[in-house]
């Protein structure tokens, strides 16, 4: 780089020489300009419908039609004295919460199974866990269905909490498989050799050691659960939750209730997931430094 | 992973006489205790995953009449699906329509992931995490919106006047379009996580080398990354193949899909044998698309 100045003057004026390093600069920037132009596009197709969402949240006309009438809060207001759609809230909430609680439990009882023990078949394990997870609900919902079916067992919370379990136990048991890697099993290994039983080294080493992500996995299920249909649809008996309720108010007899109420949903959802996205960086970030630190001692 | 590589690591560092001690070591005992102990994990996936698709399986295989099921076996419920003209369009329609969505979501995931890892430095996690949000926000809502946007009078034509064809909603344009933008978050995921793992000294190498940017691409981020394009883009097809709320919402009568005949046969039809057949199709299709792209990620080379 140094030597071309000196090739420049031999061959041209310095005013060609003063030009080079915006031309070179030049040359790079269309790719870059061009690379952001295409993300800018993709994140404005992946937000329109959340934006369109919340702005029709707003839209003081009953039919969904752009221009927009105008502004009003009157959705807001109608939704809170809206009887049918506050239950299926609260029932989605309460199967949420326990669904979540089991698959927490469950999750983290297959994700120690399959770190901790040694036997053959442990990827076919994984796999099979895995296929809600991964296959379309509707696959899940129907399946569960004719086995409760054949085993004369009604539709209802039991059968909708079985349902959302399938798929939140494998993403528990993913989240927490990655953490147990990380950890180092010679803390456990203190902790017994000191005298603490297993129990006790559960309660006070790994459970605390696993919190974390533990918490992060359960929001990110909670929010899964919350907005589940495709299982659901099938699964839910009389009482529907509330994305089964709003899917019948889709199809028969809209009202803009449903964007007022998937606009506070959406905006609960993201706080919840922002706050797992910032506990899992700080987390991790914490370990390297342990880990950093313990390069270095 | 961690627990394989290291047990394969003291196997392959072991003298070579003695290679068969450690199970030697491990006892019949130790081995079945552990299996005991893993128990849970097998009884959950047997009873929640196993017996429901076996029983699916057996259902599609029952014979019904008017409602009412009877437990003998036939396969006519298949023959019903084969023979008819109906259910083969609508076969080969959720199949051009599942892959034509695949298709451009990867197209579309792969180069926004491209940008991301290459330009964003630090911050690419956080544009990543930006790219995955959506996939939080109430499915049913997302789909809803589209069709508020490609309405009749809606956004799109609102804010283009004439310039965009009145009749979008309600084709399978309007399902492709949907589909795509359900599956782009899933496939950037798993094309971000590929790319992100090729160690940036590779491609600086190629660079140092003399290779010019699009040369370094397909000679060297390409092959280490076409496998998980190819992962996105079967999980994208999977979860396509296999929608009814998208075609329910926007799709209309000439966007109709195999869940959406799911959904017919387990409700208002009442023909569960006939509904759990086209469920078993739906996953046959997609466990064939799995299939073949496994076969095209294993016969490439690994990096690590």
């Amino acid at each position: 780089m140094t030597s071309a100045p000196t090739l420049d003057a031999t061959t041209s004026t310095a005013a060609d020489a003063r030009k080079r390093p915006p031309r070179r600069r030049a040359r790079v920037q269309p790719g870059l300009l061009l690379g952001l132009l295409f993300l800018a596009v993709v994140f404005a197709f992946l937000y329109a419908p959340l934006i369109t969402t919340a702005l029709f949240s707003f839209n003081s006309s009953n039919v969904q039609t752009w221009p927009m009438a105008g502004f009003t809060g009157q959705w807001y207001h109608d939704l809170f004295n809206d009887q049918a759609m506050i239950t299926a809230l609260f029932y989605s909430l309460r199967v949420a919460v326990v669904a979540v609680i089991v698959s927490a439990v469950a999750g983290l009882t297959f994700a120690l199974i399959t770190d901790r023990l040694r036997f053959r078949g442990k990827k076919w394990l994984d796999a099979v866990l895995a296929i809600p997870l991964v296959a379309p609900g509707m696959v899940l919902g129907i399946s569960l269905l004719v086995v409760f079916n054949l085993g004369a067992i009604s539709t209802g919370f039991l059968t909708i909490v079985v349902g959302h379990a399938a798929f939140i136990t494998p993403l528990v048991m993913f989240v927490l498989q990655q953490r147990l890697k990380t950890m180092d099993p010679s803390i456990e290994h203190a902790s017994m050799d000191l005298g603490a039983g297993r129990i006790k080294t559960f309660w006070h080493v790994t459970l605390p050691a696993v919190r974390t992500s533990l918490l992060a996995a359960c929001l990110l299920g909670f929010v899964l659960s919350m907005d589940e249909i495709a299982v659901s649809f099938f699964l839910a008996g009389t009482q529907p939750t509330l994305p089964v309720y709003v899917w019948g108010l889709l199809r028969f007899g809209f009202t803009p209730e449903v964007n007022a109420v998937f606009t506070l949903i959406g905006a609960f959802s993201l706080l919840l997931i922002g706050g797992a996205v910032v506990m899992l960086l700080a987390t991790a970030r914490r370990r390297e430094k342990q880990l950093v630190g313990l390069g270095t001692s | 992973m961690t627990t394989d590589i290291a047990t394969s690591a003291t196997a392959t560092t072991a003298p070579a006489a003695p290679s068969k001690t450690p199970p030697k070591r491990r006892g019949l005992v130790a081995e079945a205790k552990d299996y005991l102990k893993a128990s849970p994990a097998f009884v959950w996936a047997l009873a929640l995953i196993v017996l429901p698709n076996v029983m699916l399986f057996l259902n599609s295989l029952w014979k019904n009449d008017f409602g009412t099921v009877t437990k003998s076996f036939t396969l006519e419920n298949y023959g019903a699906l084969v023979e008819s003209d109906v259910y083969r369009t609508l076969f080969w329609r959720t199949m051009v329509i599942a892959l034509s969505a695949s298709l451009i979501a990867t197209v579309i995931a792969y180069i926004a992931a491209v940008i991301v890892v290459r330009y964003f430095g630090k911050l690419k996690l956080v544009v990543a995490i930006l790219v995955l949000v959506p996939l939080l926000i109430s499915y049913l809502m997302r789909i809803f919106a589209w069709k508020i946007i490609l309405g009749e009078h809606g956004i799109l034509v609102g804010a283009f006047g004439d310039a965009v064809p009145k009749n979008i909603l309600y084709s399978q344009y309007s399902v492709i379009l949907t589909l795509t933008y359900v599956a782009i978050p899933y496939v950037f995921l798993s094309t971000f996580v590929a790319l992100e793992r090729i160690p940036p000294h590779i491609t600086e190498a190629a660079g140092d080398c003399g290779a010019s940017p699009w040369k370094t691409f397909w000679t060297v981020l390409w092959p280490l990354s076409r496998g998980g394009a190819a992962v996105g883009f079967a999980i994208a097809f999977v979860l396509t193949f296999g929608d009814y709320v998208t075609p329910a919402m926007v799709g209309g009568l000439s966007g109709t899909m195999l869940g959406s005949i799911v959904l017919q046969q387990f409700g208002i039809a009442n023909n569960w044998p006939l509904g759990s057949a086209i469920g078993i199709v739906v996953i046959l299709s997609g466990l064939l698309v799995l299939a073949v792209i496994s076969l095209f990620t294993h016969t490439e080379a690994r990096y690590d």
